[in-house]
């Protein structure tokens, strides 16, 4: 028995890694008949402002769509986002007379509209899901797009939530529009490696000679008709022909499609959040029995989760060739990490899985969750504005401010674990209450000198771009009120206003301050910080301010009626535990 | 270290209580005096985090401010004044239209108080010691934060606003206007008559009276943020009865918010009735408007008694030395997209006071810096080629450079002594 708990740790971490290997093998060749899809993935075109792989294409306006990472058929079967933008590409192709999109990608249930006017309008009934096909509406089109037309001419403070989602809707249309007359992506690089790259329908309008002329064009258009008709050798032996012409001339920019492809299959954050999440249930198994063990092992998949959570940002760094993070989106993913790392740090030094436990949730919550959400958006790996074009402050800055971030959830989840641990079990009990209190602040010390450090130098940018340190703009405001609530927490201490209790829930309000800092500004306008604004995140910040508002109410019942901190008879050689405990100091 | 092994209990907690009261802890002699019992109560702890907890709410509240108002008019009455009247409408989430007005501290007033806790908190406590060492070098730079802030407040900012292949020796203010009535003397010389804008937007019908001028300005009305569009589409009483102003009609635009997605400029326009002095006729109301520079329009002009004078409302100018000729301006965006990539001033830097005479680029995160002044790429003109500066003049620029050093170090050193410490104390 002895020997299964030194082995068992390793034994789950071998198995993890068995699993996170075989996900990482690369798709076996397709079969006869099969279309090869995956070395279409791989072709490099030029689409918003970057090349990338059609893989990536393919997926993003998927997501773009459908606000979803899957597609399933009407026969209920899982379809690739590669395979979808084929069925696109050839809804509508220019060999074929006719002026409606036809074929399955008319049938494809891709078109998320969550909004009731709107679905009124297209003459469609909400059902589960919310998601249309082009077949269903595309009678009743002709006056909605008027309608999304009008909203967009009107000002941006006038238009009411039907104009905005009638927008929406307009745009997806667009985007599916574009991508079927091939004016979305541009796929033909320039002829002599230098140049613009032009869509495939700059060619289609110039005409059958000059599009002979051109052997990336004449190749698309090879692979499209072949994959109209079906006939899966055709379309592989031109697939590989194209994609081995563009290694030629492109090889730097093909290396990095295929890593993308690679990147986009493998989904490093899907995996971490996974792992984190195995490793927050092995943490929290660990407090009831079994405790060194499950606790090991739950460190070990912590760490695989970090190590594959860490590839993944490296991986968007090397794709873009920039800091790592860049919007919202990105910033949700490295808090995740942040906050994963850090705890994973702390908790070789503690080995009570309260670090763990926290570390794991604000990772597999922010990534996962919260990032997921944020990357409905399309492509995540986004080009940047002119003012935010500049490594050197997103490295230092942001990366500053965005580590603050996390620095503050950690603080404000060790809160939350101090508060129900304290009040509803007895694991508190002792020496653990004083453990966790130091972590947290140790932890607000951290977060402190990150959120200061990383606003400043925003104020130091703003002055390099507009000659101004500090303008009071909402975003800046924000950072502040995490400064001023980080050294508001430290001072109560220091002066002996608050203790064990008051700084946990003090570090629970301190999450509050951080998501409004995080997502609140951007709910009060958009500007140029204000890069996410969504419908329902504000429903999401006010539940989840009330959720806190909650847990620190919850704090406030006396503590002789916390579990952990009951008086109890005394256990043989023991002294009674006070009902405020006096930490139980090592020296 | 010896406070350690003398002071147990909960650690951090009291070992910077026995700290900070310094003064009480046997061994430092007890002094005593009015003065002092002051001292020791402004130097409080508890008044700090009072101090934040009013900074904390009135950062907050001058950012939900920003809903309704400009950025420069909550700055200006909740951050650079000594109190503000703050609505009670946020607390409801505006879901209730709460008509109640608080007075609050302002940032001047929380800032001093601030500033006194801190440095009598010093002087109370003031210990030369390894182990202050960082506390003292952050609370230097939070000062010298504070101070930076204070000279900011008086930082002077403008623009400049050149056409491609134009030159420019004025910075216009940002936000405040003027009449300008101008008459060339000759080549070389040009008499200025200026009217400010504060005086325009006073609407007391009463006409404005300039003893230079033949004539007297009645302000018919004044537009602070304004659109032009054409009068045979605009429906609304065309107020112009000579002119542009025929043809074009200004129209109020709401002023711009803290939180406006756009952080438009406000262009100002106006009508303006001219009257002759001697018999009281009217010369016609005129359209003025800042938007006629930035459309490269002439401006209006009136001629009386043969003395031949141009109109035009425009943002207060202050004349330089030099001249800044704008010889390209470029504005890339990402190919097939409409994201900008980057704006680009390349201009030539003219000064005849000094014989500069030299090519610079200016570009997003590199301004140029001459003679005090700092000419950032700020925007670019709405319509045409043409490049807008920002130029700002603040003496203390330099300081939260500085202090942002100095908090960031002092921390370092702060919690890293704490960290060491705690180490050590585990591995005891």
């Amino acid at each position: 028995m002895k020997r299964f708990e030194k082995v068992f740790p390793w034994l789950i971490l071998v198995l993890a890694m068995l699993f996170i290997v075989w996900i990482a093998s690369p798709p076996g060749a397709p079969g006869k008949n099969e279309f090869d899809f995956h070395t279409f993935g791989q072709l490099p075109v030029m689409d918003r402002g970057r090349t990338k792989p059609m893989d990536t294409v393919a997926r993003s306006y998927l997501v773009f769509l459908t606000h979803k990472q899957t597609l399933k058929d009407n026969k209920d079967n899982r379809q690739s986002a590669v395979k979808w933008l084929l069925d696109v590409l050839v809804s509508l192709p220019p060999w074929r007379e006719g002026t409606s999109f036809d074929g399955p990608a008319a049938e494809y249930k891709t078109f998320k509209i969550d909004n009731d006017e709107v679905l009124n309008m297209l003459g469609l009934e909400p059902r589960s899901g919310l998601r249309y096909s082009l077949q269903e509406f595309r009678q009743q089109l002709g006056p909605v797009i008027a309608l999304a037309k009008r909203a967009s001419n009107k000002d941006v403070k006038q238009r009411t939530l039907k104009d905005v989602k009638l927008m929406e809707f307009a745009q997806q249309l667009e985007s599916f529009q574009r991508l079927a007359t091939y004016q979305i992506p541009f796929s033909v690089p320039p002829p002599s490696g230098k140049g613009d790259w032009h869509p495939l329908s700059d060619y289609i309008d110039a005409g059958l000679d000059v599009i002979q002329r051109d052997p990336v064009a004449i190749g698309y258009l090879r692979i499209l008709s072949a994959y109209d008709q079906r006939d899966a050798r055709t379309f592989n032996k031109e697939v590989r022909e194209l994609h081995s012409y563009l290694t030629e001339q492109f090889p730097d920019k093909t290396a990095d499609a295929n890593f993308e492809v690679f990147f986009n299959r493998f989904e490093p954050f899907h995996h971490a959040t996974h792992l984190y999440l195995y490793a927050l249930i092995l943490g929290c198994l660990s407090w009831i029995g079994w405790t060194r063990p499950l606790n090991t092992a739950a460190l070990l998949l912590g760490f695989l989760g970090f190590l594959i959570d860490s590839w993944g940002l490296y991986g968007r760094m090397d794709i873009l060739d920039r800091p790592p993070v860049i919007n919202l989106y990105s910033s949700a993913v490295f808090i995740g990490w942040c906050a994963a790392g850090v705890c994973l740090i702390i908790e070789l030094f503690f080995r009570n899985s309260f670090s763990l436990v926290v570390g794991m949730a604000v990772g597999s919550v922010t990534s996962g969750i919260i990032g997921h959400y944020l990357s409905l958006d399309g492509d995540t790996l986004v080009m940047l504005e002119a003012v935010l074009d500049t490594n050197f402050w997103l490295a230092t800055h942001v990366t500053c401010i965005t580590f603050g971030y996390a620095a503050m959830f950690v603080a404000g989840f060790l809160g939350i674990a101090y508060i129900i641990m304290g009040l509803f079990t007895p694991l508190l009990r002792g020496e653990p209450s004083a453990i966790v209190t130091k972590i947290l602040y140790g932890v607000v010390c951290f977060a402190t000198l990150l959120s200061f450090t990383g606003t400043m130098l925003g104020g130091i940018w703003a002055d390099q771009s507009w000659g101004r340190f500090w303008g009071w703009d909402p975003k800046e405001n924000g950072a502040l009120l995490i400064v001023i609530w980080a050294a508001l927490i430290l001072h109560a201490r220091w002066a002996g206003l608050i203790k064990q209790r008051g700084l946990a829930m003090l570090a629970v309000a301190g999450n509050i301050v951080t998501a409004w800092s995080w997502f609140g500004t951007n709910l009060l306008g958009i500007g140029l910080h204000a890069y996410g604004f969504k419908q329902g995140t504000k429903i999401a910040l006010i539940t989840f301010a009330i959720s806190q508002l909650v847990i620190i109410g919850l704090a406030m019942i006396p503590m002789e009626n916390w579990r952990s901190f009951m008086k109890q008879t005394p256990p043989p050689g023991k002294p009674s535990t006070k009902s405020r405990p006096q930490p139980a100091m090592s020296s | 270290m010896s406070s350690t092994a003398t002071q147990p209990g909960p650690a951090p907690a009291s070992l910077k209580e026995a700290d900070m009261k310094g003064a009480l802890v046997p061994g430092n002699k007890p002094r005593a005096g009015l003065a002092w019992r002051i001292l020791q109560i402004c130097a409080s702890l508890r008044v700090t985090v009072v101090l934040f907890v009013l900074s904390f709410l009135l950062v907050f509240w001058g950012t939900w401010a920003q809903r309704d108002e400009s950025i420069w008019a909550v700055v200006n009455s909740y951050f650079r004044w000594w109190f503000v009247w703050i609505p009670l409408k946020p607390l409801t989430l505006e879901l209730i239209d709460l008509p109640v007005y608080i007075p609050f501290p302002g940032g001047w007033t929380i800032g001093s108080l601030l500033m006194i806790n801190l440095l009598a908190a010093h002087a109370v406590r003031f210990k030369l010691t390894w182990k202050r060492s960082g506390i003292i070098l952050l609370h230097s730079g939070i000062v010298l934060m504070m101070l930076g802030e204070f000279v900011a407040a008086f930082q002077i900012e403008g623009r400049m606003s050149i056409p491609e292949g134009h030159s420019s020796n004025f910075i216009e203010s940002d936000r405040t206007m003027e009449l300008a009535l101008v008459r060339r003397l000759n080549d070389k010389e040009q008499e200025e008559i200026l009217i400010s804008g504060s005086r325009l937007r006073q609407h007391d019908g009463k006409p404005i009276v300039d003893p230079q001028l033949p004539f007297d300005v009645e302000v018919v009305r004044y537009l602070v943020n304004s659109d032009l569009g054409p009068a045979d589409l605009v429906s609304q009483p065309n107020l112009a009865t000579v002119g542009i102003g025929l043809r074009q009609v200004a129209v109020e635009k709401s002023e711009t918010t803290g939180v406006d997605p756009t952080q438009a400029v406000e262009i100002a326009s106006a009508y303006v009735n001219l009257k002759r002095k001697d018999t009281g006729e009217s010369l016609g109301t005129y359209l003025v408007s800042a938007w006629f520079s930035y459309l490269l329009m002439p401006p209006e002009t009136v001629t009386v008694d043969g003395k031949k004078y141009d109109i035009s409302l425009r943002n207060k100018r202050a004349y330089k030395p030099y001249t800044i000729h704008l010889t390209r301006f470029t504005h890339d965006k990402y190919p097939g997209t409409e994201i900008p990539k980057n704006y680009q001033s390349d201009v030539r830097l003219v000064d005849p006071t000094t014989g500069e005479n030299r090519l610079v680029k200016i570009y997003m995160n590199n301004p140029l810096r001459y003679e005090g002044e700092t000419f950032y790429q700020a925007s670019l003109y709405p319509m045409g080629k043409g490049t807008v500066l920002q130029v700002v003049r603040n003496p203390g620029w330099l300081m939260p450079y500085f202090s942002t050093a100095m908090v960031t170090l002092g921390m370092l050193v702060h919690f890293g002594i704490m960290l060491v410490n705690f180490v050590n104390r585990r591995l005891a």
